[in-house]
This record gives C-alpha cells, structure tokens and sequence, in this order.
C-alpha cells in the first residue's frame, strides 16, 4: 500500500521545519539572557523552580524558533516563554510538594519569628497563584494582560486572582490581629 | 457599640492597606522586569497563544514540537525498554510493506495469546516517556472537525525528545477523544544533517519506540516490529500503512524528508 501520501499531504502545512534557521543564533541569545530569565522565573516561582522552567524556556524555544517572526524580539519572545512556563510548572511542583509533605522541615516559620510577613505568604503560594500574583500586583500588569502572558482566559485570571487575595487577606488579617 | 458604617469603613481602609502592602510585598520579589515587547501580539503568535482574550490558540498536533534526540541512546532504549525480551534482534526485521492481516502474528512466530487492543492511557503513556528522559508538558484543547466519540478533541500531553545527543529531532503527541479516551498517538522525528542509513535506523528507534509505548502491553512488539521495518525503506513523499491487533498504523515521510508515524483506533 505505498503512495498512501493523502494523510501527509494533509497535515504537512503544520510540519513545516522549525529548526535550521539562520538568522537566529539561539544558544548565543539564550546564553545572554539566562540570567535575567532566571530572576524573572524566580519572582515567579521561586529559586528553587527557576532554574527548571529557564531549562523549559530554552527547549521550548528551540522546538519553536520557526515560529519567530521577528529576530529583533527575540529577548522579549524568550521572556514571554518564561512566563508561560513558569505557570505551566504547577504540575511538577506539585508531584515535588507532595512528596515533601512527608519530609518534617525544620525550616523558619512565620511563628518561629513571631510576626509574618506578607512577601512570605506570596512565597508559599502554588506557582500558578503566586504568578498570577506577582504578575499583577508586582509587575503591575492588568488581569486582561496576566491572563495573556500565562495563556489563560481573562476569567480565570480572574478568578485565580480574587481567591488568591482573598486568601493572602484572610491570612494577613489573622497575623495582624 | 461600634457603628457599623466605621467598621465597614475599617474594613475598607484594612483593604487598601493590604493591596499596597501586597504590592509592597510582590515587589521585593522582582529582581528583573520583563523586557519591553513581551505582550506584544506577533511574540505570542510565535508561542501559539492568541492575542485578545489571553486563551491558548488549538494547535494541530504536531505543529512545532520538536527537539534532539539522540540516536544512539534511543536505539539502546527502543531495545532495552520497549521492546520485549524475544523480538528481533534489530532493525533489520523483515519490512512488511503491505497491509497486514488484524491479527499479526507476533514477531517470534508464535501465536499470540490474547490479542491486546486499543491505546495505553495519557498517563501511562507519559510516564513511559519520561522513563525515557522525554521532555513532557500537558498538551491543549484543538479544534475538532468531526465531532464524534473518536474525534481528537485535546492533545493531552507533548513530549519533545532529550536534547543532549543524535542527529534527529523527535516528539510524541497523545490525542485524546471528549470521553478522555487516547485515541491517537503520533511521533514525528525529523533527521537533523546527512540523511544517512543510521540516521534512518535512529528515526526508526525512535518512532518504535512511540509505537510500543502507545500499544498495550503485548503489542508493542508487534508495532515496533512493524514500523522498524519499514521506516528505513520508506522513500520521500512515501507512505504506508496497516493495521496490527486492532490498532491503525500510518506512516509517512514527507516531501521534505519528516517521518510521521500516527497509531490510532480504528474508527467506528
């Protein structure tokens, strides 16, 4: 049954090669701003992530760099997968934090130093809150703006905002009292 | 008796004090802004989101997902992991470039006990894959043409090749129907240089091993067999295809020399 190409031919639009292209030199770019999408990953998910998602960031852009239109934007495309993949990074960290819970840390707790502090609280959120979080209300973009960054509808960041504030407040509250 | 209008004042002033300490709070965590540009609309085209309402364009499968794999590492994996103690003992197993009945017999000849059908779980399948040091992230929503219980209507997990060695890039794509139910796979690898004899046998390791990974547990053998045998041979803009112990098996090479493999249900 050779010359059954009907089924290529059909998707071959998609399959475009995405590799090979020359007016990009990824590894020097990505080498250049490694550092600075480690902090942003960091804000975003913590150190002890960031490292990963910078590693997600270069795989994915290898895997899509055919998809780059304009070589000039080539730092901002970068961060923007940062971004993405740091709340895309939910269900790693989750996997890792379950098997933690079992592992009794003795690290400092807010009741260890009496007061807490509400940078702490944003800390211990799940990634894909705490970037909701720190997109918004530390980098100060809209929701509109959050939810275009991380690939979500505007109501879900939405409604993953609202619940995280509430529950920062709620939190915050108790320790004030 | 406090009046309820100062409390609710309080509360109020409680609130905004909060957001700015919460402002206060996210900023301590930055440490770098992000660069200008980055909401623009062409760089989240080149991502596969859509600007305007911030939800993640359908992607067809297979569009940009690839990656290095190396080709030595998954020739010892396909043998070592995927296929089972008593295959053929490489590549060089007979090509079946024709249909092939539904029932195969397995590659040792001997008759096979029950005959596994239908496609491995996402997870099981994933799982699988990041044994074999693939890169997984959950997959998105496509847009269906067909509605019907054996249309695709998710990619449920793509997983990109290890990158660290071997002149191919590869991905595996897992697609599944409304009920959650797997009912395609597909592996696309692309030889990265010369397209040589080994690199042809590297891509055939490779889509093997998406093939086994796909089936159930004793038909893996089966399709690997299948798609070893005929994957070296496979000429451009060629395709083939059969169907073994109840799964489809389509495979291809494009005109630009890509190798698509896809493993499906049969249709209803």
């Amino acid at each position: 049954m050779r010359r059954q190409v009907w089924w290529v031919e059909a998707i071959e639009p998609a399959l475009r090669p995405i590799s090979g292209r020359e007016d990009v030199d990824l590894d020097s770019a990505f080498a250049s701003a490694r550092p600075r999408l480690v902090r942003i990953a960091a804000s975003l998910v913590g150190h002890d992530a960031a490292e990963d998602v910078v590693q997600d960031t270069y795989l994915t852009a290898r895997a899509r760099l055919g998809q780059l239109r304009d070589p000039s934007a080539l730092e901002a495309w970068l961060a923007r997968i940062c971004v993405h993949r740091s709340f895309r990074i939910r269900r790693r960290g989750r996997r890792l934090q379950e098997l933690l819970a079992v592992v009794p840390f003795a690290r400092s707790t807010p009741a260890a130093s009496g007061r807490v502090e509400l940078h702490e609280l944003v800390e211990n959120l799940p990634p894909r809150d705490r970037a909701v979080v720190v997109l918004q209300h530390g980098y100060g973009y809209t929701l509109a703006e959050v939810a275009e960054l991380v690939g979500i509808s505007h109501a879900n960041a939405r409604q993953i905002s609202s619940r995280t504030r509430a529950r920062l407040l709620q939190q915050w509250r108790e320790a004030e009292a | 008796m406090t009046d309820p209008f100062d409390r609710l004042d309080r509360r109020d002033r409680d609130e905004l004090r909060f957001d700015e300490e919460l402002r206060r709070a996210t900023r301590t965590l930055i440490s770098e802004e992000l660069p200008r540009g980055v909401l623009d609309p062409s760089v989240g085209a080149a991502l596969g989101l859509r600007a305007g309402n911030g939800t993640v364009r359908a992607r067809r499968a297979l569009s940009g997902f690839t990656s290095l794999a190396g080709a030595v590492a998954v020739l010892l994996l396909a043998t070592a992991v995927v296929l089972a103690p008593g295959s053929p003992s490489g590549p060089a197993a007979s090509p079946t470039t024709s249909p092939s009945p539904t029932a195969a017999p397995s590659p040792t000849g001997a008759p096979s006990p029950t005959p596994p059908s239908g496609l491995r779980t996402t997870a099981e399948i994933r799982a699988d894959l990041v044994k074999l040091r693939y890169t997984c992230s959950d997959g998105l929503p496509l847009s269906t043409i067909e509605p019907g219980p054996d249309a695709v209507v998710r990619e449920s997990v793509v997983c990109v090749a290890p990158a660290d060695s071997g002149p191919l890039d590869a991905a595996v794509i897992v697609g599944e129907s409304a009920s959650g139910q797997v009912v395609e796979v597909h592996a696309k690898a692309d030889i990265v240089g010369a397209d040589t004899p080994e690199a042809r046998d590297a891509v055939a390791a490779v889509l093997a091993k998406a093939a086994a990974v796909a089936a159930q547990k004793g038909a893996s053998s089966t399709l690997a067999t299948w798609v070893l045998g005929n994957v070296p041979s496979l000429a451009l803009d060629e395709g083939t295809s059969t169907e073994l112990l109840g799964l489809g098996l389509k495979l291809g090479r494009s005109p630009n020399g890509g190798y698509l493999l896809s493993v499906h249900l049969p249709l209803a």
